[in-house]
C-alpha cells in the first residue's frame, strides 16, 4: 500500500470499517508519515464538527408523533390489518381454528407454569436454572403488560452452569392527581432522568402547578443548571419566573447567564433577572456578563438594561 | 480459581431467551398491540432522527414516521427474519424519506432554521459556543463553518446522504446499510467515501 492509498483508507479506519491487514498498513504508514497523521487528524476534527451540526429532533415531536401513530393505528381502515389472515390477534385465531382441547390443555399447562415461576424464581435471577428461567419468561410473555427483558451479560461459571443477567422493563400505570405524592415522585424523577427531552418538557409543564412546594423548585433548578436539552432548560426558567426574588433562583440564574451554552437560555436569564431590578447585584453581574458574552443578541439586551439602570458597561 | 468470562449467548440459550426481540416481533405478527407498540418504541427515535438529518423539516420528518411505522404495521406478517428487524425497518424509513425528497424536492439543507411548534429554532444557535476566548475572528470563523457544513450537507447526493447518516450518526455497519439501501457493501463504501471527501474537499480551509 503506497501513501495516497493509505489516504483514501483514512476515513475508512475513522469509521472502523478496514479489515485486519489494511489497518495494520495504514497504522505502519501512520508511524512512518507525518503528513497522513495530519490528514488522519483533520478527518478526525472534520467529523466532530458535522456531528455537531446534526438536526435533533425538536422535544416533543417524538411524542406527537407517538400520539399520531397511535391514533392512525386505532383508526379503522388501518386497524383493519388485524383482522387479515396473518395478522389475527390470538383470540380470532383460536376461535378461526375451533376450540381444541389441545389448546385447552397447553393453557392448563402454561397457567401451570406462570403459577410455578411465580413461586419458585428468584426475581434477582442469582442462582436461577435455565430451564426455570424459560419458566420465569414465559410466565411474564402471557402477561398483558408489555415486557422486555434484555441480557447484559452471560457468564460461565466455574461449576459448569451459565449466568445469565437478565434486565427487565415493566411498564406500569401510575395514575392520580398530579400533587399525589406517588405521582409527583414519579414526575419530579422524570423531569430529570428520562431520555425523551419532550417528555422532560411536558412533566416539567405539569410540575409548574406545584410551583409553592420547594421540592418541585429544586428539581427545576436542577434542570437550569444541568439538563443537556436548551428546549427542557427554558420550560424550567419558565417556571421560576415567579420565584425570581428567591436566592436560591437567583442563584441559578446567575449560573445560568454565566455558563449556560445556549444564547436564548441565557438571554431569558437576563429576563428574569431584571424583574427584580432594584437589587445592586443586578448591575454588577449584567457588567460581568457584557466582559464575556460573546452572542450580539445578549450583549444587546444586557447593555439596554444597562443604560436604562444608569450604569456603565464594565467595572473598573 | 477459574475466572468467569464473558461469552456469546448464541448457541447457548434457547432462541426465546437468547432474542427477545423476536419475540415480540413474533407476538406482534400474531396481532398483540402492545408488543408492537414495545417494538415502536425501541426504534422511533433513530427513525426520527434520520428523517430530521435527511429532510431538514419537523413536518415532513413526522409524515415520515408516520408512514414508516404504518407500513411496517400493515407489513409486519411478511417480515420473515431474514435480515435484522433494524435493516427492515431502516429500508422502509430510508425509502419513505428518499421517495418524500423526490415527491417534495426538498432541498432544505441550507436554511439555518427548523421549523417547530414552539416557532423557528436557529441549529447554529443551539450548538454550544466556544466561550474560552471571546474571541471574535474565532467566532465568526465558526459560524462561516456551521453554513460551510450545512452547504456540503447539500452538495451531497442523497444516498451519500443516507449512508453517512447511517453509518456515522447511526453506526451502522457499511454490510448492514448495503441491506438497508438494497445495495452491496462495496458500494455503500464508495458512497461514504464520496460523501467524506466531498465534506473533506469544502471544509479543507476550516480545518
Amino acid at each position: 500500500m503506497n501513501l495516497e492509498q493509505a489516504r483514501k483508507k483514512l476515513p475508512f479506519l475513522l469509521f472502523d470499517e478496514l479489515d485486519f491487514e489494511e489497518e495494520n498498513e495504514v497504522s505502519r504508514l501512520l508511524a512512518e508519515h507525518a503528513e497522513l497523521r495530519e490528514e488522519l487528524e483533520r478527518l478526525r476534527v472534520m467529523l466532530r464538527v458535522v456531528e455537531a451540526s446534526a438536526a435533533e429532533p425538536p422535544p416533543g415531536l417524538l411524542s406527537q408523533c407517538r400520539t399520531r401513530l397511535h391514533a392512525t393505528l386505532r383508526d379503522d381502515s388501518v386497524g383493519a390489518q388485524y383482522s387479515e389472515p396473518g395478522r389475527r390477534s390470538w383470540w380470532q385465531a383460536w376461535f378461526a381454528n375451533g376450540f381444541a382441547w389441545q389448546t385447552a390443555g397447553a393453557l392448563a399447562m402454561a397457567a401451570f407454569s406462570f403459577l410455578a415461576g411465580r413461586w419458585t424464581v428468584d426475581r434477582h435471577m442469582h442462582s436461577v436454572s435455565p430451564s426455570e428461567m424459560l419458566v420465569a419468561m414465559d410466565s411474564d410473555s402471557s402477561d398483558r403488560s408489555p415486557w422486555t427483558p434484555r441480557i447484559r451479560s452471560i457468564r460461565n461459571n466455574p461449576d459448569g452452569t451459565v449466568q445469565v443477567e437478565i434486565e427487565e422493563v415493566k411498564q406500569r400505570l401510575v395514575i392520580g392527581s398530579p400533587d399525589d405524592r406517588e405521582v409527583r415522585a414519579v414526575l419530579l424523577n422524570a423531569a430529570q432522568n428520562t431520555l425523551d427531552p419532550g417528555l422532560r418538557v411536558g412533566t416539567i409543564d405539569l410540575l409548574q402547578a406545584q410551583m409553592d412546594r420547594p421540592d418541585v423548585r429544586d428539581v427545576l433548578l436542577h434542570v437550569v443548571r444541568k439538563d443537556g436539552n436548551p428546549s427542557v432548560r427554558l420550560k424550567a426558567l419558565e417556571g421560576l419566573v415567579r420565584y425570581s426574588d428567591e436566592s436560591s433562583v437567583r442563584e441559578a440564574l446567575r449560573d445560568v447567564l454565566l455558563r449556560d451554552q445556549n444564547p436564548t437560555v441565557r438571554m431569558e436569564a437576563v429576563n428574569l433577572l431584571i424583574q427584580e431590578q432594584g437589587r445592586p447585584e443586578v448591575i454588577g453581574l449584567l457588567q460581568e456578563v457584557m466582559l464575556q458574552e460573546e452572542n450580539h443578541n445578549v450583549r444587546e439586551r444586557c447593555m439596554n438594561v444597562l443604560t436604562d439602570l444608569n450604569a456603565t458597561m464594565a467595572t473598573f | 480459581m477459574h475466572t468467569p468470562r464473558p461469552i456469546s449467548s448464541e448457541g447457548l440459550l434457547p432462541a426465546s431467551i437468547a432474542n427477545p426481540e423476536a419475540d415480540l416481533i413474533r407476538a406482534a405478527q400474531a396481532g398483540d398491540s402492545d408488543a408492537f407498540e414495545t417494538l415502536v418504541r425501541s426504534y422511533d427515535r433513530g427513525v426520527l432522527r434520520i428523517a430530521m438529518n435527511l429532510l431538514r423539516s419537523q413536518e415532513d420528518a413526522a409524515d415520515v414516521y408516520q408512514e414508516t411505522f404504518v407500513k411496517v404495521y400493515k407489513n409486519l406478517h411478511s417480515f420473515r427474519f431474514d435480515c435484522s428487524f433494524q435493516s427492515w425497518l431502516y429500508r422502509i424509513v430510508t425509502n419513505c424519506c428518499l421517495d418524500m425528497l423526490r415527491k417534495r424536492k426538498v432541498r432544505r439543507e441550507e436554511a439555518t432554521t427548523v421549523d417547530t411548534e414552539d416557532g423557528l429554532w436557529n441549529r447554529a444557535e443551539l450548538l454550544p459556543e466556544d466561550r474560552s476566548h471571546g474571541d471574535p475572528q474565532r467566532l465568526l470563523r465558526n459560524k462561516q463553518l456551521q453554513a460551510k457544513i450545512r452547504e456540503t450537507l447539500g452538495l451531497l447526493t442523497d444516498k451519500e446522504r443516507m449512508v453517512f447518516e447511517l453509518r456515522h450518526f447511526q453506526g451502522m455497519r457499511l454490510r448492514t446499510i448495503g441491506e438497508v439501501l438494497g445495495t452491496s457493501e462495496e458500494a455503500a463504501k464508495t458512497c461514504l467515501f464520496r460523501a467524506t471527501q466531498k465534506m473533506r474537499n469544502a471544509l479543507g480551509d476550516f480545518l
